[in-house]
Formats: structure tokens, sequence, C-alpha cells
């Protein structure tokens, strides 16, 4: 398993704006709404603390219901089988921003500024998953693997929720101050958990 | 070989480095979850067989196979006490092979954590892993060293450290990933990088990795006009692709090199291969590489800054250096500082960042703190989330090495004297980290009057710098300008020292606020005398970037002396100036409440209103004239996407703070007008998420509605019962998860099974669709103004 108790992720301000309904060219912003708007965003960015677990597992068969892993963990979802033709290798991962900035969020006096606390929480945790993916896709480049590109997590399609207990159980996600509630969301909730695709190169 | 040797080894020719290790390891027979560092010292033909084939090819240096020969990667495999054993008999292994026919270089890749103040790794911590990687390369007997596949600046700058402390003068070369978006995953660009590791000491830079040479040249091209030392090329052989269910490289051997053209034309000076390529693909390189005829011969920009994302030049466009960070004069952020604290700090970075500062003044001068200590503290909370780069401002000499050796980026020191004390400690610190100075015409003899002798000053720092290596490029002048108040003639004197320097290329800033100390009006003064220094060629000045005139005054100057060829930045601001609100006082008071709802000033809008009030309106048509179009406005300029949806709620907001203070100011809010329809909202059972709950709350009171918030996770009986208490027939669900969507339907269920059939459910959410609706029997709200128009039509409104 492969740890880092901290992600360097770059401020995803446009993504932010974006999230918040605005538009990069049509929306208008005054230098003062700018200014406020910059303001919250980088203050609540301050109170992210990504941190991420990867792993890889070796697979035994995909079939068209889904993939079976080289322990008989199965993995059921019919499109994601679908887009793991050829994989030799399932990876697997989870970053979570912690829980200052939910709290952040949850305390805050007005709609407006928890509005931007959340959309900032949420895109920052995208963008520490989209770190942790291509740092281990460097990492299995030099072992002759290539990570596929496009992710997958449970929620998506015809991916259950449920599979979340993967992720704690094989990544120990309690370590990193996550648990799972009984509706499967994941607390603190600016989380994400992610499966893709492993090819060998030779 | 010494550095000096390297220039010359390089001078002249394109020197190759050789292609993939790992694949050609794994080609070997290395199976797959080894350290390839074990596994090399115990088949140590593999390596050799590398080499050779890529000394045959026409390798000039080989890596040594000591990627990941740190104290870190190799704990993971429990080797982590037998480093010094293991790296030194690998360099060992490749220098013996090589002989004389190539120089190997040990090779130093990412440690795999994040560095201070990035990440949890303490910077000091991971110089000190390098560090005793390298001297264990160098007990194998290297010639040099590579720092390779970095996707971080601050881990290549502890590794370059960390050589440097074991090696002072031996060659280090640089190289990092970039990827196709032209940034590094950690969003540094390639100048930026380039910047500060050049003037950290790397011998060479460039790029490894990542991707093929095609993109690398245009990385390469980005880096080329600020390069002192010579670039490095090392592509894959072009993107990965599945080819019969096989993951392969696009570019074969001659195509690889049938790039060597374009890379050198880019201004790659050292090429060579990374993943997909092999010893075919370096000789096809090399062979490429023969016809091409060394062009030599850099001109680079000087006095390049740079944080971890971006650079700064001086000279062209001017400079404004946020004065803020300062406790001179602020009291509650001494009061502040003194606890420790820094989230005025942070305050003042983002206001000034966002104003416009391309660079932001350091200063932690403060009697009764550790300066040294709270200045490493505010440069690493500042890199963390402030792009622009930074001036370390101190007289402390551990100050400024504390501060120096941290930042990740290659900083601006604010200042350097003339005073023999500070030329001998401060400036070797200086030069040690690279940073550009800004040298302050002071000498042991106090401030000098004429505009000549600070000239003698000036010329006296910039020999002393040029024995440390400075070009001229990289030192600021400081004018030095004092108060006129107390100096009439402190104007005239700077303005002088500014035109001579401006007439031999030398860059020069001012403390713009100290001209008028003591005077009326001090930003007349301030703008004037910024608008006479700009004109005599003053290239930067420490100022407040608030100040929108100053600013203004900033831009208009680079527009007419085409600093700003295509008027963009000037345009820009001009342009945003125009969605400057204008003043409110300037409005009828009524207009002026409507604007308050516009621009979300819900702090304002009492005032407004009882302006409005008092100059006769009613208060039901500032309601219902004013107040509920102007919401309704907002909500037509959001759904055109003109507004964001945190315009919207700031807007809302507004309203709800004017609907409320009318509604306080008279017993009842809607006398006059409609009676408000009581709508119940709650985010359903098991799940958490209220946000968009709390949004669309905020959107349907200040339209009329008494919503009754239940808040989160509400079990269907708890909904069910408060609408039968309370006679609400409208109820509003929100779900964020597939898993909790089926709490609305038990909700819906369970009050067609209580036989009230005369509740309308509306339902909203991430997972939440039209079909889900209508399954339902409910109606669907894509957004809050949706669930406004849904709740007004089952309303009868």
């Amino acid at each position: 398993m492969n740890e880092f108790s901290s992600l360097k992720v770059i401020f995803p301000g446009k993504k932010i704006f974006l999230r918040l309904g605005g538009h990069l060219t049509r929306s208008r912003m005054p230098q003062e709404e700018v200014r406020r708007f910059n303001s919250l965003a980088l203050k609540a960015f301050e109170f992210c603390h990504p941190r991420g677990r990867w792993d890889i597992v070796r697979v035994k068969k995909i079939t068209g219901e889904g993939i079976l892993l080289s322990d008989d963990c199965w993995i059921g979802s019919r499109d994601f089988a679908a887009r793991c033709a050829g994989s030799t290798h399932l990876w697997y991962g989870a970053v979570t921003v912690g829980a200052e900035v939910v709290a952040l969020r949850d305390t805050a006096e007005k709609v407006s500024e928890s509005t931007v606390y959340d959309a900032v929480g949420a895109e920052t945790a995208d963008a520490a998953m989209d770190l942790l993916h291509r740092l281990a896709g460097k990492q299995l480049q030099r072992q002759a693997m290539v990570l596929a590109d496009r992710r997958y997590s449970p929620g998506y399609g015809d991916m259950s929720l449920e599979i979340q207990h993967f992720f704690f159980e094989r990544l120990k996600l309690a370590e990193l101050g996550l648990s799972l509630s009984e509706a499967y969301y994941m607390i603190p909730e600016k989380s994400v958990t992610a499966f893709a695709a492993v090819r060998e190169e030779l | 070989m010494n550095r000096d040797d390297f220039k010359k080894f390089c001078a002249g020719k394109f020197p190759v480095l050789d292609g993939a290790t790992g694949t050609e390891l794994i080609k070997r027979g290395m199976p797959a979850g080894v350290s390839p560092e074990l596994w090399v010292c115990e088949h140590p033909e593999s390596i050799c067989d590398i080499h050779n084939a890529y000394i045959a090819a026409g390798s000039n240096i080989v890596y040594a196979p000591t990627f990941g020969g740190n104290r870190i990667k190799l704990a993971e495999f429990g080797l982590a006490d037998r480093l010094f054993e293991i790296v030194s008999s690998l360099s060992r292994i490749a220098v013996e092979n090589a002989g004389n026919r190539a120089l190997v270089f040990g090779d130093i890749a990412p440690a795999g954590r994040f560095v201070e103040p990035f990440g949890d790794l303490p910077f000091e911590e991971a110089v000190a892993v390098f560090r005793e990687a390298a001297e264990a390369m160098i007990a194998g007997g290297v010639a040099g060293f590579v720092i390779e596949t970095m996707m971080d600046l601050q881990e290549a700058r502890a590794a370059l450290i960390g050589v440097r402390e074991a090696a002072p003068d031996m060659p280090v070369m640089v190289t990092m990933t970039f990827e196709a978006s032209g940034c590094t995953l950690t969003g540094t660009t390639p100048e930026a990088a380039l910047v500060t590791l050049q003037a950290l000491g790397a011998d060479a830079f460039g790029c490894n990795c990542s991707t093929g040479p095609e993109e690398m040249a245009a990385v390469i091209g980005r880096m080329k006009p600020y390069a002192r030392i010579p670039l490095i090329a090392k592509p894959n052989a072009g993107l990965p692709k599945l080819e019969n269910g096989r993951t392969v490289f696009t570019l074969d051997a001659a195509e690889f090199g049938s790039f060597a053209g374009k890379l050198t034309a880019s201004g790659a000076d050292i090429l060579g291969g990374c993943c997909g390529t092999a010893p075919e693909h370096i000789a096809q390189l090399a062979r490429e590489l023969k016809n091409i005829p060394y062009l030599s011969g850099k001109t680079p920009v000087a006095g390049v800054i740079a944080s971890a994302g971006e650079v700064r030049q001086f000279g062209g466009r001017f400079t404004v250096i946020g004065e803020r960070i300062n406790p001179t004069g602020k009291k509650a952020f001494q009061a502040e500082l003194r606890e420790g604290k820094l989230d005025m700090m942070m305050d003042f970075a983002i206001q000034q960042s966002s104003a416009g500062a391309q660079v932001l003044d350091v200063n932690m001068g403060l009697s009764g703190i550790d300066e040294c200590a709270m200045m490493r503290k505010a440069v690493c909370r500042l890199a963390k989330s402030i792009t622009v780069p930074l001036c370390i401002d101190s007289t402390d000499p551990q100050t400024v090495e504390a501060a120096l050796r941290i930042y990740p980026g290659r900083a601006l020191l604010n200042s350097i004297s003339a005073e023999k004390e500070r030329l001998e400690k401060v400036l070797p610190i200086a030069a040690g980290y690279g940073a550009v100075i800004i040298a302050l015409p002071v000498t042991d003899q106090g401030i000098p009057e004429t505009a000549d002798e600070r000239m003698q000053a000036i010329d006296s720092i910039i020999a002393k710098a040029a024995e440390y290596g400075y070009d001229t490029g990289d030192i600021i002048v400081d004018a030095l300008i004092m108060s006129v108040a107390s100096t009439p003639s402190a104007a005239e004197t700077a303005l002088q020292v500014i035109d001579r320097c401006a007439k031999r290329w030398i860059n020069t800033v001012c403390g713009l606020s100290n001209v008028s100390y003591g005077m009326l009006d001090r930003q007349l003064l301030n703008r004037t005398f910024l608008g006479l220094g700009i004109g005599r060629g003053l290239t930067a000045a420490i100022a407040n970037p608030l100040f929108d005139d100053l600013m203004a005054m900033v831009k208009a100057g680079d527009a007419l002396l085409n600093h700003d060829p295509q008027m963009t930045e000037y345009e820009n601001f001009v342009t945003g100036s125009k969605e400057k609100p204008v003043p409110l006082d300037q409005l009828p008071p009524d207009q002026a409440v409507k604007e308050c709802i516009y621009r979300g000033w819900d702090e304002q809008i009492c005032r407004w209103i009882d302006a409005a009030l008092q100059n006769g309106f009613p208060p039901e048509k500032l309601l219902n004239g004013v107040l509920i179009p102007a919401i309704n406005g907002v909500g037509k300029f959001y759904e055109e996407k003109l507004y964001s949806l945190n315009r919207l709620i700031r807007s809302a907001e507004a309203m709800e703070a004017g609907a409320a203070h009318i509604e306080k100011l008279f017993s009842s809010r809607y006398e006059g007008g409609e009676k408000p329809v009581k709508l119940i909202l709650a985010t359903v059972h098991k799940d958490i998420h209220d946000i968009g709950k709390n949004i669309v709350a905020v959107v349907l009171k200040n339209n009329g509605f008494e919503v009754i918030d239940l808040g989160k996770d509400v079990p269907p009986e708890v909904i069910i019962d408060t609408a039968v208490a309370q006679n609400v027939k409208l109820i509003g669900l929100s779900a964020l998860m597939t898993t909790t969507m089926k709490y609305m339907r038990d909700t819906v269920e369970l009050a067609r099974r209580r036989g009230l059939h005369d509740l309308h459910f509306i339902v909203g959410g991430a997972v939440v669709d039209e079909n889900f609706a209508n399954e339902l029997g409910a109606v669907y709200a894509a957004d809050p103004v949706g669930a406004v128009e849904a709740a007004k039509r089952l309303a009868g409104r």
C-alpha cells in the first residue's frame, strides 16, 4: 500500500467557480466580487488537508458481470468490467481533505459563505484524487505498467455504493480518519474513492 | 569531474544521455515487486549489459542504477540500513563497467513523499535523505549527479541542496516531469522550475518522462529565454497506446531520432530518452545529432524571480510589490504575531494578490518575537496558498537564510546595503540560494545625500555582488525615497538615481509611501511620484495595491510605454473598473435598495431601506415594487449564467436581510400583500448533505415562503407529523446519495398511506432526476430557481 500523508494540490479556483454555477466568460465578476470570492475560497483551501492511499491488486478474471480479483474478491459492475478489458491489475485509491473544511462550512454564518467552503472542499478532494491517480501512474510506469486515465467510483453507473467497504478494509481508511455511514457515505464527506484499470506494458 | 569540467564537456556539442533503464531491467528478468536496487546488486551483469548497449549507441553519460537509492524508498523493502552498501556498490559497478567510455552520474529520484511546506516530510529531513544518498554515490566514484523525474519543485530543491552539501563542486543535472498541460503535477511551470533551480546551482536543467519529444520540445522552448545553463530533453518514445491488447509506445527508433532537430531548435543541449526508449532509439538520436550544428550563445533575461507556480521578471511591465505584510504601525497584526498567529497575514496576502500585486513583501521584524522562526512559518504558509513570488524583507542574516532556504522558488531579498557587515554576512547567503537582491544605497556612514554618492554606494554593492557571481540584471536598486516633508529635495534625488540606473539598464524599486510621510493627501503625492518615477524608468514599487487609483496608474503607464503591447492588461483593468459599482449615495434610495439586492450587500441594505422609508416610500411598495422584482432579476441573471450560484445566494441573503428589516419595522411583513405560504424542507433520513437544501431555503424565503427547515437526516415520520401538526401542504425533500433516495419514496408513501393526498412534494439533489420525481408523483426541481417556480406553481401563486 502506498500512502501520501499530504498531497500538494493546486488550488482549483476555476473549478470551484464553475461548480458554483459560474461561467468563465459570461459571468459578471466585478473586482470586489473577485476579491471576496478569492478570499473565501483561499481561506477554505487552507482548511483542506489532502491525503490519500492507493494500491493495486492482480485481476484473476473479467466477465460480463464484473471483475474477479486474485484473492477471489468480486467487484460487481458490468460498466466497469467492460472498461477493464485486457487489464492485468486493478488500481484503487482513496483521498480525503479532512474534517476541518467541513466544520468551517457547517459553522459559517452565511449560506453564501458555506456554499463557497463546500465547493472548495469538494473540488479540492477531486483534485487530490486526480493527483493521487497521476502519481500512482508515474510509479507504475516505472514498473512497466500503464494506469488507465479514466477512473470509476462506487455510485457511478451500476457500481454499488456498498463497494466502499472494499476501500475501507484494504486501504485501512480508518487510519486516515475516515468512517463509513450506514448509507455508505464517507465521513468526513469531502473524500473520494476510485478504481482504475492497469495493464502491463511488456 | 568538477563543475567547470562539466561546462567544458558540454561546450560546443550535444552530449547524449542514456534511455530507459527500468523496462530494460524487466527485459533482463527483473521480477515485479522487488527492490530494483537490490536486484541489480545481485545481478550486476544486467546493468552492465544495458549500459554497454547505451554506450555503444552513443551515450556520453549513463545513469547509475540508483533511482530509488534513498533511505525512504529503500525502507519500503526493509533495506534502509543497507543504503550505503547498496548505493555505493551500484555506483561502483556502473563506474567500473563504463571505464573511460562514458561518464556515470549518480541517479537521484523522488523519495515518494511531499516535502514541507507542501507535504509532511520536513525540509531538512529531505535534504539529509538526499545528502546521504549522494555521499554513497560519491564513494562509488560517480562523476556527477542527475536529480530526475521530479514532480515537486520543493523536493527538487531539497535534493539539489542535499547534493550540493555533499559535493559542492561536482556537476548536478536536474530534470523534472512536465505533463501535457505544460506544468508539473503540482502546478510548477517550466519557467519557474528553471529559474529556481538554476539560481540554486543546477548545472543543467530540463525535463524527462511524461511526454514524447513533440510535447517536450514545447516545454524546452518555454525555458529557453530564461536559461543560462544547458537544457536537457529526455522524452518518452511517444505516448503509450493499446495495440493488440498490449501497451506500446508510439515512436520507433527512427521516428524518435527524427525529433532531434526539433528538440535542439527549441533549445535542448543535452538529449536522451526515457520510458519506451531502448538502445536503438538512443543510437538513432545520436546519429541525427551528429548532423546538427551546435549553435551556442544563450542570452537569458535577468532579474527574474519565481514562486513554485509562476515567474516575475523585473523590467518591462511595472512590478507592484505588496507592502502590507509588515507589522510596523499595525497594532492588531503585531498582537497576532506575538501570539504566533498568521491569519491576518493571510488576509493581507489574499487581498493584495487579488488586487494585482505581482510580488508580496514579507516582513516579520517585531520586538518580542523570534523573527527567524516567524519568518520561516510565514513563508511556509504563504507558499502553500499564494502563487505570487515573495520578497523576503529582513536585516537579520539568520532570518534571511531561514527564509531563502525553505522558500520553494527564487525569492527577492529586501535588501543588501553597502554597509560592510551586511555585505559580508548577507550577500553570501543571498548568493548561496540564488536570490535576486535589492541593493540599498546606504553606507557605514549613513544615507548618502546626493545622487552621485548613492550611485557610488550602489556600484560598491554591484562590484561585491559580482564576486559572488551576480549579474547586474539580478540586482534591483532601491532609489531610497525619503519623505519630502523632512527633506524637500528627497523626491528629486530619488528620481535622479532612477534616471541614472535606467540609463545603465539597471532595474529600480522604491518604497512609495515614504515620499508622502507627514504630508496631507498622501495618496495624491504617492500617485504623482509613481508617475514621475515610471517616466524616468522606475521598474517596481513597494506599495499598497489596494488603492485602485495607484493600480490604474501602473496599468496606464505600462500601456503608454509599450510594456503592454496588446494593451490587454490595461483593457482588462479598465473593463473590470466598469464593473465597479456606482456609489450608492449617488442613487435615489429605492434604487440603492435594488442595487443592494443585485450586489448581494446584506450589510448595507437596511440603511437604504430606512432612507427610502424616510423619503416617503410605502413599505409594501418597497417590498413588492423593489425587493421582489430585484430578486427575480437576479434569478433571471442566474439562469442566463450571468450570475454564479454564489452571487444568487448573496443576493438572496441581502433580500432576506431587507425583508426582515421591513418586517421588524412594521408588525406585519406582508401588510397589504399576500399571506406567506408555509413549506417544509428537509434532507432525507440517513443523509447529512444539506448545503443544497440550505440554499433552496434562503431563496424560497425571500420569494415569500415561510420555510420550516427540519434540517438533515430527517426520518419520514418527523416530516409527515410536522406537516400535519403545522398544516403545511408543501414539502421539499433533498437527497445526495443513491442509497438515501429511497427515503424520499418512504416519505411520500407514508403520506399516501395516511391518506394525506393533498400534500405536494418537490424533490431535488444530485442523484434525483425528473423520472424519479415522476415515479414518486412529485415535482422535480433542478436548482433553487426551479424550486421556487415549482413551489409557486403548487401553491397557486
